[in-house]
């Protein structure tokens, strides 16, 4: 056997001697009592199997209780944790509780209750809990994980287990094994942004409030610490004076407001292109639900898809259904060992798959049902079938098709679930959206199964309808279609007929295509930090619809600038956007961010 | 290895005292918590600062500002969690001061030229070389086998929500600077967390005309005297806690030199 830790940033394995044996033995690990690791370790003590369920915190729920983000109680209904929220509602409507706003069933949940709800349960149900405890090491034995080591107290505690259940929201056993992880944006691979949240008792209502306070790794003690400091700085904990204040502020978060983390390589992450292509699934364990997280506050350096489905498409504040089989919750390669909630395998473009409460909650459940029938069975967690645990998951509504409605409009539910979005599929209904810019209709032409589309949209390029010409563009330049260059090339290059939000998809796509042609109006904008782009008529509720800001022209320049000189070879234009980075900072954060980020790509191009 | 002239356990109003008044000095606050002022203000333990005589230029500029943000009154009673809030802005314009946050402290071992602490932290098992520690914290990041007398509570927060309100008659009542109330009440010193918070949201059976905001996730500690323990060369241990309130406890370490 060995133990595997880090060290000063490092991986180190330290093989144990034959005779070496656990501090304490349980049947299954639950690390991290967060949203998906609370309903885990109750799942788990539900079956009176030996469980132990560890935390940094003192209490259940994480991020969704201690961490005051009472809100956003979305995603998928059915599972064990059904039955805590009635209880929070209950309790919380009888007693002299203050209450969050919209209290559920669709938005808001009484942290404080639900933590003391579950701890109860975990505790009355005989899951030994280990708070104020952070997880350390990992043993292995071959690929096997088969325990951890904790520090409580300043004192270390190896803990073997049959299964263990990563649900520390940033894979942190998969570090601690040296397995190979997936992270953050590709550009600059920053995480997206975390908020530090304090509880706000406003006109009689409890909720919690934050700001985004910058990116961080989660696994960088120094910058972590650095933003902490930072985040003071900002709304809601900052105000110049509290004279003539009304509201108070009971509470400040004990964990951070962590969107987004490292996320495990399963043995079949799922993936954005998954939802795009259509790839259906046999044997789902549950339905979640995907926005694709708009928390990012510079699109232009997003992922594609992201960008592709946010931005080009329009399609913000929509999100769809996504099945989630066992093989996203198993790290690669490996035994012993399950992921639930945001360290699961997704993609960065889908990783808002598992981050809504309830599903994170299902993942915990589907989980713990998982490592049970393993257990009791006496085999690996990779071995469990699937027959074997999904009546389990049926008889909870955990696992439901009910909840695989796939687009919707909105985050937010009705009293009778989503509303369900249908792809457009008619030439006319396609044509008719893209004349009404119709977000649904671009991103139906963009996934449409059907090869005529590529006539459609080619043919559309000649219209009489502007809109119709400009948003065929935008769809055929999503889909690498070159076609689309003399209409978005046009775009650029005579910015005064068109509203700013076209032109930032123009040049966006025009990056993607490394189009030489759009290199001095691109230079023009990034020397004048987008100033010529201002002008009287901007649309802007059109243009902040979409978070942009006029900052994000630079942004989307500099990187089609940065894309066209690694695609030609240009020793000019390099060394003109070399000079541009490199030369007058802007007194703009995000603009000098820009500045320096691109800066750092040109140092890779030979 | 991380280096620094003077290790300070505990981001306590005292280490925020000690690196404020300290600004060439090479300092480290490692914090076991995500939060500062686990001392007071993370566990609700919002004593009235009753003695505004303050010896040092930072506990008396602190003091000012928190009156002219209103984050305080003249009668010395603050809205608790505004004090970290203002405390943090500080540290942010101070940009050289360092902090590592989440963070586990497992050994101290004295070496030739000062210190070896073994912590773990994000980064992992990790170790940090100092010359000199002050150990805040309320028992101690480890065991100094010393005697000390001091209470431990659990503390909650409710709103006023009539003229007429009834609260548990097992609570010490701490009043607010608007509209709200600490409630503490003492536990056995070997009280797990669990049990505790278990007994601060039990207020919720006893109370009328109130409503309640929030349980602490720390304890509270009270002591009888200030404590101040010199554990080995350069090497104290003084529970920020033990000082009478925040701004005394900003003034100790603000005032303190080795």
């Amino acid at each position: 056997m060995e133990f595997l830790k880090k060290v000063e940033g490092r991986h180190e394995r330290i093989s144990l001697p034959t005779d070496f044996k656990f501090d304490k033995n349980y049947d299954i690990a639950v690390v991290g009592m967060g949203t998906a690791g609370a309903i885990a370790v109750i799942t788990a003590a539900k079956s009176k199997l030996r469980v132990v369920g560890i935390d940094r915190l003192n209490g259940l729920g994480g991020i969704g209780t201690l961490g005051g983000v009472f809100d956003y109680y979305f995603g998928n209904t059915g599972g064990e944790y059904e039955q805590y929220n009635t209880q929070c509602l209950d309790m919380t409507n009888k007693l002299p509780i203050a209450d969050p706003n919209d209290i559920l069933p669709d938005y808001s949940m009484p942290g404080m209750v639900k933590d003391r709800i579950m701890t109860d349960e975990a505790a009355s149900l005989g899951a030994d809990l280990m708070f104020d405890t952070v997880v350390c090491g990992v043993y292995m034995e071959n690929d096997k994980v088969c325990g951890i080591e904790c520090i409580q107290d300043s004192k270390l505690t190896s803990i073997g287990a049959k299964a263990v259940i990563d649900s520390s929201g940033n894979s942190i056993i998969a570090d601690y094994a040296s397995l190979p992880v997936t992270g953050a944006r590709d550009w600059d691979n920053l995480f997206i942004r975390f908020s530090k949240p304090v509880l706000i008792y406003h006109e009689g209502k409890l909720r919690g409030m934050w700001h985004m306070c910058g990116n961080i790794d989660e696994w960088d003690a120094d910058s972590v610490s650095k933003r902490i400091i930072y985040a003071y700085t900002l709304h809601p904990l900052y105000y110049e004076t509290y004279k003539d204040h009304k509201d108070l502020y009971p509470f400040e978060c004990t964990i951070l407001g962590t969107r987004q983390s490292h996320r495990i390589v399963a043995e079949d992450s799922i993936t954005f292109d998954d939802f795009k292509n259509g790839r259906t699934y046999d044997k789902p364990l549950f339905y979640a639900f995907s926005t694709v997280d708009t928390a990012t506050s510079d699109i232009a350096f997003d992922n594609p898809n992201n960008t592709d489905w946010r931005f080009l498409c329009g399609m913000q504040g929509k999100g769809f259904s996504q099945p989630v089989e066992v093989g996203a919750l198993i790290p690669k390669g490996i035994k012993g060992m399950l992921v639930a909630g945001k360290g699961a395998g997704t993609d960065c473009d889908v990783s808002g798959l598992l981050r809504m409460k309830r599903d994170l909650e299902k993942c915990g459940e589907a989980v713990a049902t998982i490592a049970i029938e393993a257990v009791r069975q006496n085999i690996d967690v990779t071995q469990v079938s699937y027959e074997s645990i999904e009546a389990k998951l049926r008889s909870t509504g955990c696992l439901d098709e009910a909840n695989n409605f796939g687009l919707c409009k909105t985050v937010k539910r009705t009293p009778d679930g989503f509303i369900k979005l249908e792809l457009l599929t008619e030439k006319e209904a396609i044509y008719d959206g893209l004349a009404g810019n119709s977000s649904l209709a671009m991103w139906s032409a963009v996934v449409l199964k059907n090869d005529e589309k590529y006539n459609w949209l080619h043919e559309w390029l000649n219209d009489g309808n502007e809109k119709v010409v400009n948003n065929s563009a935008v769809v055929l330049g999503v889909l690498g279609d070159k076609a689309a260059m003399p209409v978005l090339r046009h775009i650029v290059c005579q910015p005064d007929e068109y509203s700013r939000l076209m032109i930032h998809k123009a040049i966006c796509l025009e990056g993607r295509f490394c189009d030489e042609e759009v290199t001095l109006p691109l230079l023009y904008i990034i020397r004048s930090f987008g100033e010529n782009l201002k002008r009287p008529t901007d649309d802007v509720a059109e243009y902040t619809k979409f978070g942009l800001k006029p900052v994000d022209s630079v942004r989307f320049a500099a990187v089609a600038l940065y894309n066209i000189c690694k695609d030609t070879g240009s020793e000019v234009l390099k060394q003109e956007l070399s000079d541009w980075c490199s030369g007058k900072q802007s007194e703009d954060e995000e603009i000098a961010y820009t500045q320096q980020s691109v800066l750092e790509h040109l140092k890779t191009l030979n | 290895m991380r280096k620094a002239a003077t290790v300070l356990f505990g981001a306590t109003m005292f280490s925020l005292g000690y690196v404020l008044s300290h600004p060439d000095e090479d300092t480290l606050i490692i914090e076991k918590n995500a939060n500062l002022l686990p001392d007071f203000v993370q566990p609700m333990n919002a004593k009235k600062v009753d003695d505004f005589n303050f010896k040092s230029d930072i506990a008396k500029d602190v003091c000012e500002e928190l009156k002219k943000r209103y984050i305080m009154n003249d009668e010395g009673i603050y809205h608790n969690f505004l004090v970290s809030f203002a405390m943090g802005q500080r540290m942010n314009k101070v940009t050289d001061r360092r902090f590592l946050f989440m963070t586990e402290t497992l050994n101290i071992t004295k070496s030739s030229d000062g210190y070896e602490i073994d912590i773990f932290c994000a980064d992992g098992f990790c170790k940090v070389k100092t010359q000199r520690i002050i150990d805040t914290t309320s028992l101690g990041v480890i065991d100094y086998n010393l005697s000390i007398g001091y209470e431990k509570s659990i503390c909650c927060m409710v709103s006023k929500e009539s003229e007429k309100y009834s609260l548990p008659d097992n609570a010490k009542v701490i009043d607010g600077l608007w509209n709200e109330l600490i409630l503490k009440y003492a536990v056995d010193k070997n009280a797990d967390i669990t049990s505790a918070k278990k007994t601060a949201f039990d207020t919720v059976n006893h109370i009328t005309g109130c409503k309640l905001l929030s349980v602490s996730a720390y304890f509270a500690y009270d002591f009888k005297a200030t404590e101040n323990h010199r554990i080995n060369d350069g090497h104290y241990f003084i529970p920020s806690a033990s000082y009478s309130n925040i701004l005394s406890a900003l003034d100790g370490g603000a005032s303190w030199n080795f």
